[in-house]
């Protein structure tokens, strides 16, 4: 078939960074990051809290939704580390599981979400042309819903669950991811291998797919995690609205909502998940503080 | 300037607002259930639906009913709420809230962020600037849902000093009324406060390096002089440009926080909507925030271009 193009294609590909990257490099990295106090408590808190959210539930035995007749609303103690709920639920395997679902709708909504969101910028900055300014205006009207308003409307269009939350979330990411796409793609389609690409015969989707997709990838890996962080937020105050994921399955928001309405009665229940939402993001965002210092250099040593 | 305002008018704010407007519409048109049938309840005959749908106007061709919807929210009539009453009222009774707490966290954000910002920047370095560095690191990475969660649950559980829901007017009642709005301004407005101050140091920073600011320094005017007359204009530059970006965090943000506060604004009437189908009230509160927002970054964005006329030809292409 096409083996000669495709060993010309080799040829051709400009450095390939991310490709092949050994196990080493990945640890040294970890290691660095650890020689800093704020990376290295950041990196403890982060693995205590997945522990928590991933580990917890497999190990523990206690049923998120078994009610224990006369447990209504208990203090914390070794029993139920967390106390327990207006049913008599473990709150701590609760949160453990909400937080864990949290994670995981916000993982699968972002990457879902930016999988629509960089074809249609890959499109419309290859094609250009009618596309380009179809694409690009209904991106700009879907940025004209501030916030968490566009999600809001969303769910009240599909009906509050876990779907539509996850739809709605992924839609919420589909505009920045692809301006973010675009423009990587008005970027690199001026350099000479996307041209030498084209002279030999690739198709569009050839040449993006192959070729400018690789080149592109850095800038995605940057934005991605920061765009999962916030769509977790997002979850968050959505669930708390009422929003998310419906009874009687535990989720972060539904936690505080639930917790904002028995704060009177119990303190605990309250303060467990909007502790877990919180220390999550301070690490998070020490950890990419960190980080960014780490790999710009400019930025090293200015205060 | 005129015919640049003109031009952002025409090019970009007239089709956003219509296609946000289709948007709305058609989104809460091609939900499944007729409104007709649910303003009549189950008990309705097949034809008393028919004679409902035609009064209502519901069977006109979509296009046209898109058009008497915005031609009637322009005139002020945004139709009726599912509950039966006026769409138009509802949204008068529950702006105030919305807008009194959003225009105090507004400006009090920005005070406190530029005060901030410029203490910073001046103090780089220093141990002002870490503390006021690890403030705004500790705003900007929680939420302000969150935050307001646990200083209600602080302020209100633990020591009672502050009432846990509702809302005075402030106009009436200015005391009660402040009561009421203390913790609500303290969630949505350090948010402000941290971003606007991270802007404001790094914009010091970058203009105290210019030379202008050397040449302040050098004809012997003092520390103080320096900023205040010859770095504070030209630093507010990038400031301006997080406005819009700002309003529309406080638009977002207050929907959760009146929900944390239990405050009877918009956010509340909102998501009391959504829980509830009420479509009307939906699309109507929407359009609203969403016009809102757009206004204001098309204001903007004509600010900056005021401030700073290089910027003219680069936003609104010449033609």
């Amino acid at each position: 078939m096409d083996t000669g193009p495709l060993s010309m294609e080799a040829a051709l590909q400009p450095e390939r960074r991310t490709t092949r990257l050994p196990l080493a490099a990945p640890l040294r990295f970890l290691r660095r990051l650890a020689t800093d106090p704020r990376g290295a408590g950041a990196l403890t808190v982060l693995f205590i809290l997945l522990v928590f959210g991933f580990i917890i539930p497999l190990v523990v035995t206690t049923s998120p939704f078994e009610s224990v007749r006369g447990e209504r609303l208990l203090h914390p103690s070794w029993k139920h580390p967390f106390g327990t709920d207006e049913l008599s639920r473990d709150l701590f395997i609760r949160n453990a599981i909400g937080f864990r679902s949290t994670l995981l709708s916000g993982l699968f909504a972002v990457v879902g979400g930016w999988l629509v969101g960089i074809s249609l910028g890959y499109t419309a900055g290859y094609r250009g042309g009618l596309a380009d300014t179809l694409i690009s205006r209904s991106v700009d009207t879907l940025l004209a819903f501030p916030g968490i308003l566009l999600a809001v409307l969303l769910i009240a269009w599909f009906g509050p669950g876990l779907t539509s939350l996850s739809l709605a979330i992924a839609i919420f990411n589909i505009p920045f991811s692809t301006r973010l796409a675009r423009a990587a793609v008005l970027r690199e389609i001026v350099r000479d291998y996307v041209l030498a690409a084209q002279t030999i015969g690739c198709s569009g989707s050839r040449v993006l797919l192959r070729h400018v997709s690789i080149n592109t990838f850095g800038v995605f890996a940057v934005q991605l995690p920061i765009a999962i962080v916030n769509s977790i937020l997002i979850i968050a105050a959505l669930g708390f609205l009422g929003l998310g994921e419906q009874p009687p399955n535990p989720t972060l928001g539904g936690l505080l909502f639930d917790g904002r309405r028995f704060m009177r009665l119990a303190w605990w229940y309250l303060l467990a998940p909007a502790s877990i939402v919180a220390v999550f993001m301070l690490s998070l965002n020490f950890l990419s503080d960190v980080l960014s210092e780490m790999l710009d250099p400019v930025r090293r040593g200015r205060g | 300037m005129l015919s640049y305002v003109l031009r952002r008018l025409v090019r970009q704010f007239a089709p956003v607002i219509v296609i946000a407007s289709v948007l709305i519409f058609v989104l809460a048109e091609l939900l499944p259930g007729d409104p007709a049938a649910i303003a009549l309840g189950e008990t309705a005959t097949p034809e008393s639906v028919a004679a409902m749908r035609h009064e209502m106007g519901l069977d006109r061709p979509l296009p046209e009913r898109y058009v008497r919807w915005l031609g009637s929210a322009i005139e002020g009539d945004l139709g009726r709420s599912t509950t039966g009453k006026s769409v138009t009222e509802l949204i008068t009774a529950s702006a105030p809230p919305t807008l009194e707490l959003a225009l105090i966290a507004f400006t009090l954000g920005n005070l406190l962020g530029i005060t901030l910002g410029v203490l910073a920047g001046i103090h780089r370095g220093g141990p002002i600037d870490m503390a006021i560095g690890v403030f705004t690191s500790l705003v900007i990475a929680v939420p302000s849902f969150v935050s307001g969660l646990v200083i209600l649950l602080v302020f209100t559980v633990w020591v009672s000093w502050l009432p846990s829901a509702g809302r005075a007017s402030l106009l009436s009642s200015p005391l009660e009324g402040a009561k009421y709005l203390v913790l609500p301004t303290v969630a949505l407005s350090s948010t402000v406060a941290a971003v606007v101050s991270r802007f404001t140091r790094q914009s010091i920073v970058d203009v105290l390096t210019n030379d202008f600011i050397r040449t302040a320094r050098a004809k012997g005017l003092s520390g103080r002089a320096v900023i205040i007359r010859h770095a504070l204009k030209p630093s507010m530059l990038p400031v301006v440009t997080i406005i819009g970006v700002q309003l529309g965090g406080l638009i977002g943000g207050s929907i959760v926080i009146e929900q944390v506060f239990t405050r009877p604004g918009m956010g509340r009437l909102l998501i009391g909507a959504v829980n509830s189908k009420d479509y009307p009230t939906i699309q109507a509160i929407t359009l609203l925030l969403v016009s809102t927002y757009i206004v204001f970054n098309l204001l903007t964005d004509l600010l900056y271009a005021w401030l700073d006329p290089r910027l003219r030809p680069a936003l609104g292409s010449p033609g």
